[in-house]
């Protein structure tokens, strides 16, 4: 049961980082962007090819994160930045439609360039595990859980205590208010969205250690979005919990009812919640 | 001069909305733009801001050419706005409010200086500084979003419908204020629906009706005239 509970921990530290790059985005900009799974995968492609030129998957993971950011700013530039004008109903359709595409287009673009084959990233570490009151730690999963709760509190400082972080919360709150404090508005939702796009290279290397191929993309998105909800939206800080939440919940279905039955334990889960939480599970008073 | 509009039309597409509108503010002054519901005159404050985009004329501050400027450069080029309905950051706390109203890089490094000025004002609002800005009553609310603009550092001050939803004690506190703020040298341009009231403080105005001005003077004046007396202070 212990062990069990160790690979949930690791498993929901991945989702909860896989979702705060979709809730920043959804609660700057109310933009769903299907595409941040697919995006995830090309990060784990850029992984595995600078892996065969010798680099380590966590060495190359800044530079990934550094180029997927300037993609994510050149997609907001080229489409998404159209939509800011638009109602909240407005940008949650319209995201969902051109993110979509993007999907798509991402996912059949990967398999043109590298085959439908399942690829890993296999450095020497790989299987490599750590004993600690007799439960073993994989290094990798650890690694990156470390790398989440970094990451998290990075990007909680930098929204709570930088003048561009705060503009972002403003932008969130009332966009309009926002300009009139002298908020460059679009360029404040151009750097949120390559932001949460460069934020996708943490799940890039995690995933890319286990196992990929291109169209997998939409299962990690689909993880993402629960524990978005289940945070509550708009709640950036209850993600990387909520991501716990659900790893856990799904490692002790596995323990009780096997692993086939995680998926429909994660899903049944999130219904519940939905039902018993219409707002999350960790929404502060709605003012 | 501070402020000139001249001859400016807005149109939401089809609907036009304002006619071929003039008006001037002069620094130091303050000037109210009064007219009923639906005249359009949150409309003209709001193209002077910048959120809506005239189809034709012009807006000049000093010598700058504001038409086509965003609101977030006209906001750093000088022109402050106090939106209807507040418009305030609700999840943030009244100083985190305070603060984003500084985010402009010259008001930046004066921001504690400004800070203890806004809480002289609003003496309230230095007692509820960690209060999230929701939860605020709404003469509070109002004083928050004046306090805000000013944390700017602006020298012109654009103030739309701050009596709204307010009871007339409040307005009166907040008019008050308004005449001290003018005394430290900020210009004023008030858009109103209360009438009496605002032709009190200013000292010159215009009338908008159906979209173009109809009238303007020496606010004192204006309150003597027939038709405002008939149209808007109800004195037949």
């Amino acid at each position: 049961m212990g062990q069990t509970l160790v690979y949930g921990v690791l498993n929901g530290a991945l989702y909860g980082i896989i979702a705060l790059g979709i809730a920043l985005v959804f609660g700057v900009m109310r933009y769903l962007n299907l595409a941040q799974g697919s995006l995830i995968i090309l990060g784990a492609y850029g992984i595995l090819f600078l892996f065969h030129l010798g680099v380590d998957p966590f060495a190359s993971m800044p530079l990934i994160a550094f180029l997927l950011f300037l993609l994510g700013g050149a997609l907001f530039w080229a489409s998404f930045s159209r939509l800011i004008a638009l109602s909240e109903a407005g940008r949650i359709k319209n995201s969902l439609l051109i993110s979509f595409g993007l999907m798509l287009l991402i996912d059949n673009l990967a398999t043109l360039l590298w085959t439908g084959d399942e690829r890993s990233i296999t450095p020497a570490y790989s299987g490599l595990t750590f004993g600690i009151a007799g439960l073993r730690f994989p290094l990798i999963g650890c690694v990156g859980v470390l790398s989440a709760l970094v990451i998290i509190v990075a990007l909680h400082l930098f929204l709570a205590r930088t003048y561009f972080g705060k503009s972002i919360m403003a932008v969130s709150q009332d966009h309009e208010a926002a300009s009139l404090m002298g908020v460059n508005v679009n360029l404040t939702c151009l750097v949120s969205f390559a932001i949460s796009v460069g934020l996708a290279s943490i799940p890039s290397a995690l995933i890319g250690l286990k196992s990929f191929s291109p169209t997998v993309g939409i299962q990690w998105f689909n993880k993402g979005v629960i524990v978005v909800m289940l945070s509550g939206i708009g709640n950036i800080n209850g993600v990387f919990p909520a991501g716990l939440f659900l790893g856990i919940m799904e490692a002790i279905s596995v323990y009780f009812f096997g692993a086939p039955y995680r998926e429909v334990t994660g899903l049944v889960v999130f219904v519940l919640v939905m039902v018993l939480f219409p707002k999350g599970l960790f929404k502060r008073q709605e003012l | 001069m501070m402020l000139r509009v001249e001859h400016v039309d807005v149109r939401y597409g089809d609907l036009q909305v304002l006619w071929d509108v003039d008006l001037e503010v002069r620094q130091g002054e303050i000037v109210a733009l009064v007219g009923s519901n639906g005249a359009g005159k949150s409309t003209l404050i709001r193209t002077i801001a910048g959120l809506v985009k005239p189809s034709g004329g012009t807006i000049h501050y000093g010598d700058a050419l504001l038409n086509d400027k965003p609101p977030h450069t006209i906001a750093a080029s000088g022109i402050s706005m106090v939106p209807e309905g507040r418009r305030l950051f609700p999840k943030m706390t009244v100083l985190q409010n305070l603060e984003m109203g500084a985010f402009l890089r010259k008001a930046r490094p004066q921001k504690e200086t400004t800070l203890d000025w806004v809480y002289e004002i609003f003496p309230i609002l230095r007692k509820r500084s960690h209060q999230p800005a929701g939860l605020l009553s709404g003469g509070e609310q109002q004083m928050l979003a004046i306090g805000r603009a000013l944390m700017g550092r602006n020298d012109f001050l654009l103030l739309d419908e701050l009596s709204l939803g307010l009871s007339p004690l409040l307005v009166k506190q907040i008019f008050d204020v308004l005449v001290t703020i003018n005394k430290a040298g900020i210009t004023l341009f008030i858009v109103e629906q209360n009438v009496p009231m605002t032709l009190k403080i200013a000292n010159r105005a215009y009338i908008l009706e159906t979209g173009r001005i109809v009238g303007e003077g020496v606010a004192r004046e204006l309150m003597e005239s027939e038709h405002v007396k008939a149209a808007y202070l109800g004195m037949a």
